[in-house]
């Protein structure tokens, strides 16, 4: 799950596929019934926030 | 007036200290020369240790004269124990190296995970909080224990995001560590306000549920406002977290480290200062309200 969550924060092309629900089969490997649940109703704003924050944090916006 | 602990050969040019409660600063490379210049003001200074890891022959040894001008903290963020993966070794052995060569009061990291499956998050995340994720913590804060040579006092974090996945509240997870750890609790009280207010719960009423009884440490910082509370360091304290600290002051047997974290946007360092003496005056009526209630 922290593998996953990982590369949602970091990974536009993986978080936006995720969110538009296409990722494979391959990608979702590993997670428990619990995990793919708790993801389905995973909170969107503050995954998107929490992206744009390490985004800027990234760029030299220091935000922590 | 007690002698610091753990500063070995260096303990005799560390400036002795009122050891109820201390106040100071984050250290950085911004304030430095502002830094020493109120040095008078500054009970104890805190390091990222993290900027210090592959410093040269002469930063270490302006990191080492610091060490020995007031007690010091090093913090860490890069090391990620709170998590079910194993803590790379070679990142404890290295920190290892700096922590005996510096002899600072405490060491500390955060409660969070900053890597997984080869992912580097950059930052500070929240992982699932979880028995797995306690028992996870406790076990890559044994093993730094071990490698390092003293418990660290491990810090509550800001989140944006609720970490999914997660059977236990935020209070839950941070007791489950710390009582089991046996680390000792460096509470950030604007991570508390941000995530208080992000998520819809009483900060105040969360610290009756917090391990205050294993409160080392306090850090004060501000943030701003992006439709949630963003932790940036960026701006002054907010009311609420001087508010927070009166109460962590009443609560709190121990005797506190209360350090004001600021990463830019610096304001003169009078006003930090002042900052600081702010907190000495709600700690100060914490601890009247704690002996007269």
């Amino acid at each position: 799950m922290e593998a996953f969550l990982a590369r949602l924060y970091i990974d536009q092309g993986f978080r936006e596929r995720f969110l538009a629900g296409t990722l494979t089969a391959t990608e979702w490997r590993g997670l428990s019934d619990h995990e793919l649940a708790a993801l389905d109703q995973i909170d969107r704003v503050g995954l998107q926030m929490m992206s744009d924050s390490l985004r800027a944090k990234k760029a030299g916006h220091p935000d922590h | 007036m007690v002698a610091v602990e753990g500063a070995g050969a260096a303990a005799a040019e560390v400036a002795v200290v009122d050891r109820a409660d201390r106040f100071g600063l984050g250290w950085r490379p911004a304030l430095a020369v502002d830094l020493y210049r109120c040095l008078d003001r500054i009970d104890v200074l805190e390091f990222i240790v993290d900027d210090w890891l592959d410093a040269g022959a002469q930063e270490r040894a302006s990191l080492r004269s610091w060490c020995r001008k007031r007690p010091t903290h090093l913090h860490g963020v890069g090391l990620g124990l709170a998590s079910t993966v194993p803590v790379d070794p070679a990142r404890l052995e290295k920190l290892a190296r700096l922590v005996a060569a510096m002899e600072p009061e405490q060491w500390s990291e955060h409660l969070s995970f900053v890597r997984a499956g080869g992912h580097e998050i950059g930052h500070l995340a929240a992982p699932p909080r979880s028995p797995a994720s306690v028992a996870g913590a406790c076990a890559n804060i044994e093993r730094a224990t071990t490698i390092i040579g003293r418990t660290p006092l491990m810090e509550n974090i800001a989140t944006l995001i609720d970490p999914p996945g997660s059977t236990l509240d935020e209070c839950a997870w941070i007791t489950a560590i710390i009582r089991s750890s046996g680390a000792g609790f460096l509470i950030d009280l604007h991570n508390l306000h941000a995530n208080a207010v992000n998520f819809g719960y009483d900060a105040r009423a969360a610290l009756d549920a917090l391990p205050l009884e294993h409160a080392v440490a306090v850090h004060l910082s501000g943030g701003r406002w992006i439709g949630r509370v963003l932790d940036d360091h960026l701006h002054d304290p907010p009311d609420a977290v001087y508010d927070l600290l009166g109460a962590v002051a009443e609560r709190c047997p121990g005797p506190l480290d209360v350090i004001i974290e600021r990463d830019g946007n610096y304001p003169a360092i009078e006003v930090l200062c002042d900052q600081f003496d702010r907190a000495r005056a709600c700690v100060a009526a914490g601890r009247q309200r704690r002996e007269k209630p």
